[in-house]
Formats: structure tokens, C-alpha cells, sequence
């Protein structure tokens, strides 16, 4: 089997992606996320309190919620297509 | 400040911009261009979520509570993990069941129950109120601050602003969404609208948001750093996380979690308006992200105010008051036309929403209960338009009775624990197949009811409609009995309370009811079919994803083996391969788990045929098909199934019963498809094997017909259609196509063009026509030819056309002259030496006898009459002589009567006829008419012969004794007919060595006619006599003159 010289195998990128999907594709990526969101909620709760200033409350909670963003976002860019697109029913009921 | 009159005004146009945006979504939805079927409309859309109570709210929250406002959106966030399946499953179900609201919802789910519904819209009624209010309070505030009225239009509009706002809010509310009724309740226009105000609100808050942080103040820190060098914190800043409860926090999170889909309004946009499942994929992020955007500035906002010195308890309205103190006259407009923007978009959906579900749930029903009420179903849309106006006023005295109290937040707190009312009966419904009607019922009773008493008259309380007392020593004084300390509890604030109470007896209820419950055929079909709406999905993505590692050849040998205990080697080698074929797994190497298994059960149900299920059960068992790891993954693989499927193994058996009634049901239309499939293939093959016979067929027909050695032609409208090669080959064309396509008469003679058109169109059209006939034709060179044509009409592609044979006959027409010109001169030849002989006989031997007769009659009268003796031997010579005298006459007449030459044909004939009456018993009538004039003699002898062979031949043959015979003579044309009665014959029968041996005759009358140029027709049949016809010209052509062109058309012709 040839291999390109200037680069990766052309698979490579397709392998990374199906394994990622592997992964993130699953329910249990979900329950993941929710975890670690919930974790980063309670942070404030969860740390010495002491050490928090209102500057490192509202850093935290909204780079935490950022964070719980963009899980979200990697989540929904595997999950797969519903194809499902509603059909009014006929009017005239 | 600005003049009321103007902040109307600017509202008004403002909200004629977003109607026109509307109305543009509904043109372009009803050309089949939906802009509303858009994942960013629809997160947009979502922003409803994202009120007057964000707007100013989370500020007045932030100032209050610190980073509890967050709570609010960080819920949602929470939940929208799990969206794909939770929201996508109520999507689906409400597609399956066109769901209209959220008491349609639940009402659908528990057995159609109408009972329940209305009671859903009661919850959401009175929940929903007070965040009505809450828009009111937050624009009738705010209203009231950035105006400063001076004219008298103004002073009114400031003195009725309520009522106004009031007024424009059922208008916007009816002119966007009730405007007419929708089946479906489906509006793209309005949720287009709710999109663009999300936009500008959004668009509206920052601005302020960065005014504040980076205008008035220089960024982040530096508000945190001044706030942090106040020396008095506000009381209640709840700077420190732990200064919130934990419980709190979690209960914040959960009230907001379920109202980002359990309110009306929420329901409404996410559920009903969503219109493809995959907008929510998008929606997940875009919406969070939305909420993070619109809420980055509230904390700091708060901060500033609280910095600025603004009073905590107008915290609420820090995001306008603190562009207002700064002059910022236009910045301050905006962002009420931001907050306003907020309050409208909520007002409408939540008025149209809990329109419907007001005139649905409890206004129809009502109706069917109170007959006299009917006339409301015929004025149903002015019934909701009704409906809008109540509970907008109803909002409206809510805000009016605890409005100035109690801070928007808190009134916002109030919707959200009467709307987690419906998480337990909603989440339950499609994930809990034993969940039911009376469950549902009691929980949701339950729970808004202890929501009313530890929230709801608080909240009255508050307002003055209650004694304090209530509150504080609780009804009746029994202090368990306190509102908001219930059974003792006193641990929790109020709203975390107040929602441990509500979930616990709700919930409590829900699974008591359900469980006590026993489900009837309606409660399983509708618990099946909102429960396992997306459940195939899930049991097919599972079932497709485990890895082909099995050896199928080598399972294949183990089964084969085992069906060897029972088959002949043949039949368990056809067994496997059924097996295989049925499962698809034909041709494959490796198999996965699930394949093997499926490979497994057919071949069991195989051998059940055999054996029966229990022995192929136990003989397949024990065959050890399954290796230790392949069964361990089996039973992994069911776990995971069942796992998905979350149902119970009687849910399970009956699904699987359901499953397996499709699937034979599916077979069934296969086998009926295959048998169609099968006969339709044989229909094919025995379409082709027509198909190739015909091709054979015309090939030989073909070949017959292009090789044949006389010329084809078909003639349509006298057009030379088709031609065969030999057809062009005899004309001296050089291919078909120079002759093809030219009139007939191309290859006709001049001479024959006009009789062989009528022939052939006499033919074409259904008129007697000869079969065959003669014509003379004419070559590409212009030489001639005789052509012998054998035609008849064929109908051809619906019309009828000539099919004609030629046949070149120029040849043998030569041949056949050369013989007649032959046969005529030996019958002339013939009739000169009759001639010549009957005159020797006639004159030498006829004068001898005389001399002779003489001498003797001479002699014996010389002699004595003595000699007596001698004198009769004289007379017996004289009588001898005589004798032979009358027959040499006789025999000279017969050669050729020589009276023809010097009497004519007539008397000839008479005589002749006279004569051979006397001979032989025949009746001869004769009758000659129209000859004023002698005749050729040829014609004259041809005539007289033809008759005396006639006679000859009824004399020997006819055995009948009348005979008729008739000369006419037509100018030119002498025609003689003679008839018998006699036995007749067949003409067909007779063929030229008979009639010679017969001494017929036939062919020597044909012979002499055709030696003058002239025509003979016989006509006879057995026993109907026979009649000659002889046409002969008066003057027979010279030898010389006499060609073929000449010959008569009856002999053309037949």
C-alpha cells in the first residue's frame, strides 16, 4: 500500500474523526458533559471560600459556562441526522 | 426623558417594523420559501425564554443575590445536554400527534384525558399570570421613568399609560397570532417576529451593557475593583458563593431547567413552532451562547449601579436609569425599546399559547357539557380573541395587586415553580411507560395546589389580600401549617421550599397514582407510542454498529453439521443456505454478533419444522454454535437493547409480538411481491421468445421475400411502396430505393398504364378485380417487357394496400408465338391439303367412277338378255360404283365441303347440320344472325371446324340429344356459341394428353381459334352440359401483322 510522502496517510484525518465520533457520538458523552457541567456550576461550592473575589466568581461561573458551551457544541456537531422534518397536517380541521 | 406621546409613538413604529417582518415570514412561507425553517430562527426564537426579567430583572437579581440570577440560564444550559433526546422526543410526538399546547400535550398522553388538560390549562393560567405581570410591571416602570410629560396629549398618555399598554398589547397580540385560526398553531410569521426581538434585545442589552462597563467605567476590573474598595456592601450582594445556599442554588437550577420548556410560551416555540428535529442540534449551543451574551453584563451592571450609589430596591431598572443619569437620551430609548421588545414578544406568545389552550381545553369542553353555550364553537376565534384580552387584564390586576411589592424576580419565581408543575407528568409521560391518567391527575392537583399555598399566597399576602399573620403563625394558627415553613420545615427559603413541597407531593402523587393504576389497551397504546416514539431508532443504531469479526464459513460448516443428524447431506446443505439467504448473509465472510444470532434462530426455526421447537431449541443449545465470547457479547448486546429500549419484559414481549406480526406481514408482501416479481420476469421471457420468433420469422419471410425469383411489390395510392431486389432487377433499376416511392405507372407501358390503374384501384378499394392478368411493362431503358402479375390486398398498419408477384414472362410469351405461328401454318397447311384433296378426289377419282359407271351401264346394255347371269353382274358393278362414288363424295365433303368455298358458311353449316340429323339421333337447332356478308375464309373453315368437332364431341361423349347452336355475327366480330345438355365436365380435369386421348378436341379448337386472332371460352361442369364460345374476327390479322400486343384480353386476363 503507497503512502503519500508530504503528509499524513489520507485516512488519517477520517480515522481521527470516526474515533472522536466513537466517542462523542455516544449517550454516555452526555451524561459527561452534564457532569462536568454540573461540576463547574457548583464550583464556587465545591472550592475554599475564602480565595473567591468577585472578580474570580464571574471569571469562573461564566468560563465555566463557555466551556459547558463548546462541550455542547462538539456534542451536536455527532450527533446524527433526525431527517425528520415536520409535515403540516392538511388544513381545513 | 422624553414625552409619552413620543415613546408610544417610537414603540408603535418599532412594532409596525417587526409586523411587516412578519408578515414578510408568512408571504415567503406561503410561496413554499419558509426563512422560518432556519436552526438560527429557531434558537432565536428561543430567546423568548429571555424576558422583561432578564432584561432588567437579572440586574435587580445580581444587585440582590449576587450570582443567583445565573441560575436561571444556567439551568436551561443543564438540560439542553440532554435535548437530542428529550426535546427531539417531544418534537416527535408532537409531529405524530399534531400536539397544539402543553395541556394538549398532556392531556394526549394520558388516555386523551380532557380532565387533565383542562387542568393543565388552569396551572398554566394562573401560573403564567404573574409573569405577565412581571412584563407589565417592568414596562409600565420603566415607562414611567424615561417620560416626562408637558403637553396635555402626553399628560393623558402618562396618566393612562397602563390601560394604553394594556390596549397595544392585546392588539399586537391578536394582529400577530390570532388573527385567524390555524389548525396546526403553527405561525411562522410570529415566530419571526419573536426571532427579531430576540435579536434586538440582545443587540440592545449589550450595548448598554458595554456603555456601562466601558464608558462609564474602564472595563471589568475596574468595576470590580471599585466595588471591592466600597466600604459597605449593599445588604443581600451575594458576593460570596456560600452566602447562597446550596439548596437554593439547586433549586434555581432545577425551576429554571424545567421553564425553559415547560412554560406555555417555551412549549410553544420549541415544541409546536419547531420545525425539523435537526434545528435543535443547533439550537443546543446557539441558545446557551445566546443567554451567556445577553447576561455578561448584568453582574457588572449591577455592580455599577450599586457603585453609582442607585438604590438597591430600583435595581431592576440599573440598566436604564444609569444610560438615563449619564444623558444619554437616545441610548436610553433604545434600551427600552430593547425591554420592551422583551415584554411584547413574552406577552404575545404567552397569550396566543394560553388563548388556544383556554379555548381548546376549557371553553370547548364547557360547550360540550353546557349545550346551551354551542354558539361559542361558531365564534371560536373571537372567543380566543376574548381569551387574550382576559388574561392580559387578569395580568395586569396581578401587577396591580403585588406589582409594587415585590421585585420582578421574584414574581418570575412564582411562574417557574407553577410550571415545574408539569415536569413530572411531561418527563414521566415519555420516559415512563407505566405512568397513567390518574397519576398524572393527582400529581398535578397535588402539586400546584401546595405550589398556591407556599407560593402564590405568600405572593397575595404580600400584596395585602391576606393577613401576615398567615404567613407568620399560619392558618388557623397552626404553625405546621405556615405557607412557607410547611410541616416545620423552616431550612429552605421560600422558593426552594415552596418547590420541595410542590416536586414531593406532585411527584409523590404521579408515581402513587400511576402505580395503583391498572393500565387499560388506550393507557399502554398511548404510553407505547409517546414512551417509544424514538425507540426503533435506538434498537436499529445499536443493532448496526458491532464488529464483523465471526468466521461465517466456519459457522456455517458447524450448522451444516449439526442439520447433518437430520438431513441428508444435500437437504442440510440447502437448509444452510436457506438460512443464509433469508438473513442476507450470502457471499459474506464475517459476520457480526447480531448477524450470528439471527443466523442461529433461522436455522432453529429450520429444524423446528423437523423436530420440533423444543428439540431444535435443545439440539442447537447444545451444538455449542456460540463460542463463550461470542455469547457473552450476545447477552451484552441484549443487555444494551433492552438497556435502549427501557422496558419492562412484558412491554418487551408485547413489542416484540407487535414487531413480529410487522414482520410477517412484511414477509407476506414479499413473497406476494416475488411471486409478481416472477411472473413478470416469465411475462419478459416469454416476451423475448416471441419477440425472437418473430425476428425469425420476419427474417424468413424476409429472405423469402428478397430472394425470391419473381418480384414483390406492395402499392399504396398506386405508389410503389416496397419492391423486392428482383422486382428493381427487372425493370433495370439499379437498387429499390431508385424505384421505391414512384407511381405505378413508372413500369407500366403506355399502352397499359390505364387498364392496370383501374385493376389496381379496383382492387384497393374492394371492387371485383382479376387475381391475374398480364400487362406489358416498361424498363428504366425504355424497352419493353411481359409481365404476369398474381396480386391480391392486404390491410397493412390499419390500411389497405396491394400485394402484387410479377413475373417475367417476355420469354415465354416469344416461345408461345413462335409455336402459335407454327400451329397455325400447319392447320393451314392442313386445311390447303384437305382442300386439295378433297378437289383430286373429288375431280379425278370422282370423273373415273363416272367414266367407269358409264362404261359398265354401257356394257350391260350391250349385252343380250340371254346372258342374265352377266347382266346382273353389271348391275351389281353399276351399284358398286355408285356406292363408292357417294362415299368418295362424302369423304371429299367431309375433308373440306366444297360447297364453304362456293356457298358460303351458312348453308355450310346448315347443310352440315342437316346432315348429321339424319346420321344421329340429335335435336340441332341453328340460328345464324346478322350476316349480310361473307366472312374470311379462314375465319369461314375455323368456324365450320369448330362446329363440326363440337357436334363430333356430343355425339361421342355428351349422351344428349338437344343441341343449340348460335352464330352472330358484331361488326367485327363473328361470335358462335353452342350449348348441350349433356353430362358436362370438369375443365380443371382435363389436361391436353386426356383430351387427346379422349379425342376431345379441345386443344385443336384453342389452336384454330388462336390461328385467326381469336378467343374460345368453354364453360362446363359435371352434369350441367357444356358451352363454346367462340369469338373469331371478321378478318383475321396477316401472319405478319399478328404480335404478341395482339393477343386478346381474355386471354390476359383470369
Amino acid at each position: 500500500m503507497s503512502r503519500p510522502v508530504d503528509g499524513a496517510a489520507p485516512g488519517s484525518g477520517r480515522r481521527l474523526k470516526a474515533r472522536v465520533r466513537r466517542v462523542v457520538g455516544t449517550p454516555a458523552f452526555a451524561v459527561l458533559v452534564f457532569i462536568i457541567s454540573l461540576v463547574l456550576f457548583h464550583w464556587p461550592y465545591l472550592a475554599e471560600e475564602d480565595r473567591w473575589t468577585p472578580t474570580h466568581l464571574f471569571i469562573t461561573m461564566f468560563a465555566g459556562w463557555a466551556v459547558v458551551i463548546a462541550l455542547v457544541f462538539l456534542l451536536s456537531l455527532f450527533l446524527p441526522s433526525s431527517g425528520s422534518e415536520d409535515k403540516k397536517p392538511p388544513s381545513g380541521g | 426623558m422624553f414625552e409619552s406621546l413620543t415613546v408610544i409613538s417610537v414603540f408603535c413604529f418599532y412594532m409596525g417594523l417587526i409586523f411587516a417582518l412578519a408578515v414578510w415570514a408568512e408571504r415567503r412561507q406561503a410561496a413554499g420559501r419558509s426563512v422560518v425553517n432556519n436552526p438560527l430562527v429557531y434558537a432565536l426564537s428561543l430567546s423568548v425564554f429571555c424576558t422583561t426579567w432578564t432584561y432588567y430583572g437579572s440586574v435587580g437579581y445580581a444587585a440582590t443575590s449576587g450570582m443567583l440570577f445565573m441560575t436561571i440560564y444556567l439551568g436551561p444550559t443543564l438540560v439542553v445536554i440532554f435535548w437530542w433526546g428529550l426535546l427531539r422526543k417531544l418534537v416527535r410526538i408532537k409531529t405524530n400527534h399534531h400536539i397544539t399546547s402543553i395541556a394538549d400535550f398532556i392531556g394526549a398522553r394520558y388516555e386523551k384525558s380532557i380532565p387533565l388538560a383542562a387542568l393543565a390549562t388552569l396551572i398554566a393560567l394562573v401560573g403564567t399570570m404573574p409573569y405577565i405581570a412581571l412584563q407589565l410591571k417592568a414596562v409600565l416602570t420603566t415607562f414611567d421613568m424615561i417620560t416626562h410629560d408637558t403637553g396635555v396629549a402626553s399628560a393623558w398618555i402618562g396618566s393612562h399609560v397602563g390601560p394604553i399598554v394594556l390596549a397595544l398589547m392585546v392588539v399586537f397580540t391578536i394582529i400577530f397570532g390570532v388573527r385567524r385560526l390555524d389548525p396546526t398553531e403553527r405561525h411562522e410569521g410570529i415566530v419571526m417576529a419573536v426571532a427579531a426581538e430576540g435579536l434586538v434585545k440582545l443587540v440592545l442589552f449589550m450595548a448598554a451593557g458595554v456603555f456601562v462597563v466601558y464608558y462609564l467605567f474602564d472595563g471589568f476590573g475596574d468595576i470590580f475593583t471599585r466595588y471591592s474598595a466600597l466600604t459597605e456592601t449593599p445588604a443581600g450582594m451575594g458576593l460570596k458563593p456560600k452566602s447562597i445556599g446550596f439548596i437554593t442554588w439547586g433549586s434555581y437550577l432545577i425551576l429554571a431547567a424545567s421553564a425553559v420548556l415547560f412554560l406555555p410560551r417555551q412549549f410553544h416555540i420549541a415544541v409546536v413552532e419547531n420545525q425539523h428535529e435537526d434545528h435543535i442540534k443547533k439550537a443546543m449551543w446557539m441558545f446557551p451562547l445566546y443567554m451567556l451574551l445577553i447576561t455578561i453584563f448584568a453582574y457588572p451592571i449591577a455592580l455599577a449601579g450599586l457603585i453609582t450609589g442607585l438604590p438597591v430596591h430600583q435595581a431592576d431598572t440599573f440598566v436604564l436609569q444609569l444610560p438615563l443619569r449619564s444623558g444619554h437620551s437616545l441610548l436610553t430609548l433604545l434600551v427600552f425599546l430593547g425591554g420592551f421588545s422583551a415584554a411584547t414578544s413574552m406577552v404575545l406568545i404567552t397569550a396566543m399559547t394560553m388563548a388556544t389552550m383556554i379555548s381548546n381545553h376549557l371553553l370547548l369542553p364547557l360547550v360540550d357539557w353546557i349545550p346551551a353555550l354551542g354558539f361559542i364553537e361558531r365564534h371560536l376565534l373571537k372567543s380566543r380573541w376574548l381569551a387574550v384580552t382576559c388574561f392580559i387584564l387578569m395580568g395586569y390586576w396581578f401587577e396591580r395587586l403585588v406589582g409594587g411589592q415585590v421585585m420582578l424576580v421574584n414574581i418570575g419565581i412564582i411562574s417557574f415553580a407553577a410550571v415545574l408543575q408539569f415536569a413530572p407528568a411531561i418527563v414521566g409521560g415519555i420516559f415512563w411507560r407505566q405512568a397513567n391518567s390518574r397519576g398524572a391527575m393527582w400529581g398535578l392537583f397535588a402539586g400546584a395546589m401546595v405550589w398556591a399555598y407556599t407560593m402564590l399566597l405568600p405572593a397575595l399576602v404580600t400584596g395585602g389580600w391576606f393577613s401576615p399573620h398567615l404567613i407568620t403563625e399560619g392558618p388557623w394558627h397552626l404553625s405546621f401549617l405556615r405557607p412557607e415553613q410547611l410541616f416545620g420545615v423552616s431550612g429552605m427559603d421560600p422558593v426552594s421550599h415552596s418547590v420541595f413541597w410542590s416536586l414531593l407531593a406532585n411527584l409523590g402523587l404521579y408515581i402513587l397514582g400511576s402505580l395503583t393504576q391498572r393500565p387499560n389497551q388506550q393507557t399502554q397504546r398511548d404510553a407505547e407510542a409517546f414512551v417509544g416514539a424514538l425507540i426503533d431508532e435506538a434498537v436499529l443504531s445499536r443493532g448496526g454498529r458491532h464488529e464483523a469479526y465471526i468466521s461465517l464459513p466456519d459457522k456455517r460448516r458447524r450448522i451444516e453439521a449439526l442439520l447433518l443428524r437430520y438431513f441428508e447431506p444435500a437437504g442440510a446443505a440447502a437448509v444452510t443456505e436457506k438460512c443464509l439467504r433469508e438473513t442476507g448473509l450470502m457471499d459474506r465472510e464475517r459476520i457480526s454478533i447480531t448477524e450470528l444470532a439471527e443466523l442461529y434462530n433461522e436455522a432453529e426455526k429450520n429444524l423446528a419444522g423437523v423436530v420440533g421447537t423444543a428439540g431444535a431449541h435443545r439440539t442447537l443449545t447444545s451444538a455449542g454454535v456460540f463460542t463463550p465470547r461470542e455469547s457473552q457479547e450476545l447477552s451484552e448486546v441484549y443487555g444494551e437493547i433492552l438497556a435502549g429500549l427501557r422496558a419492562r419484559p412484558e412491554d418487551l414481549k408485547r413489542r416484540i409480538n407487535f414487531l413480529q406480526e410487522r414482520h410477517e406481514l412484511a414477509n407476506r408482501h414479499a413473497e406476494e411481491l416475488e411471486e409478481k416479481v416472477a411472473e413478470l420476469q416469465n411475462q419478459i421471457l416469454r416476451r423475448k421468445m416471441a419477440e425472437q420468433q418473430l425476428r425469425e420469422s420476419e427474417e424468413r419471410y424476409r429472405t423469402a421475400i428478397e430472394y425470391s425469383n419473381d418480384g414483390v411489390v406492395l402499392i399504396k395510392d398506386n405508389i410503389l411502396w416496397y419492391v423486392n431486389h428482383k422486382f428493381a432487377e427487372m425493370f433495370g433499376y439499379a437498387s429499390r430505393r431508385e424505384i421505391v416511392g414512384r407511381s405505378l405507372t413508372t413500369i407500366v407501358h403506355p399502352q397499359d398504364r390505364d387498364r392496370v390503374v383501374a385493376i389496381s384501384g379496383a382492387r384497393r378499394d374492394g371492387h371485383l378485380s382479376p387475381a391475374r392478368y398480364d400487362f406489358k411493362g416498361l424498363r428504366k431503358d425504355g424497352t419493353s417487357l411481359f409481365i404476369a402479375v398474381s396480386a391480391t390486398s392486404v390491410l397493412y398498419k390499419g390500411r389497405t394496400v396491394n400485394l402484387a408477384y410479377l413475373r417475367d414472362v417476355t420469354d415465354r410469351r416469344r416461345h408461345e408465338d413462335e409455336i402459335r405461328q407454327l400451329s397455325r401454318r400447319l392447320i393451314q397447311g392442313s386445311e390447303d391439303e384437305r382442300k386439295r384433296l378433297a378437289a383430286d378426289l373429288h375431280d379425278e377419282f370422282g370423273q373415273s367412277l363416272s367414266a367407269l359407271h358409264l362404261g359398265v351401264r354401257s356394257l350391260a346394255g350391250s349385252l343380250p338378255q340371254q346372258l342374265a347371269e352377266q347382266l346382273t353382274h353389271c348391275e351389281s358393278l353399276t351399284n358398286i360404283i355408285e356406292e363408292l362414288a357417294e362415299n368418295v363424295r362424302k369423304i371429299s365433303s367431309d375433308l373440306r365441303p366444297d360447297m364453304l368455298d362456293h356457298l358460303g358458311l351458312i348453308p355450310t353449316l346448315e347443310w352440315y347440320v342437316r346432315e348429321l340429323a339424319q346420321r344421329a339421333p340429335l335435336d340441332i337447332k341453328f340460328e345464324a344472325v346478322g350476316f349480310k356478308r361473307r366472312l374470311d375464309p379462314r375465319v369461314e373453315i375455323v368456324l365450320y371446324r369448330i362446329m363440326q368437332e363440337a357436334l363430333n364431341n356430343v355425339v361421342k361423349h355428351a349422351q344428349e340429344d338437344q343441341v343449340s347452336i348460335r352464330l352472330t355475327y358484331s361488326h367485327p366480330t363473328a361470335i358462335m356459341v353452342i350449348s348441350d345438355n349433356g353430362k358436362g365436365f370438369d375443365p380443371s380435369d382435363l389436361h391436353p394428353d386426356m383430351e387427346r386421348r379422349q379425342g376431345i378436341g379441345l386443344i385443336s379448337m384453342r389452336e384454330r381459334v388462336a390461328s385467326v386472332g381469336g378467343s374460345i371460352d368453354i364453360r362446363s361442369a359435371p352434369g350441367k352440359g357444356c358451352t363454346i364460345r367462340v369469338a373469331l374476327p371478321e378478318r383475321p390479322p396477316l401472319e405478319s401483322e399478328q404480335t404478341l400486343e395482339d393477343q386478346p384480353r381474355s386471354w390476359r386476363e383470369a
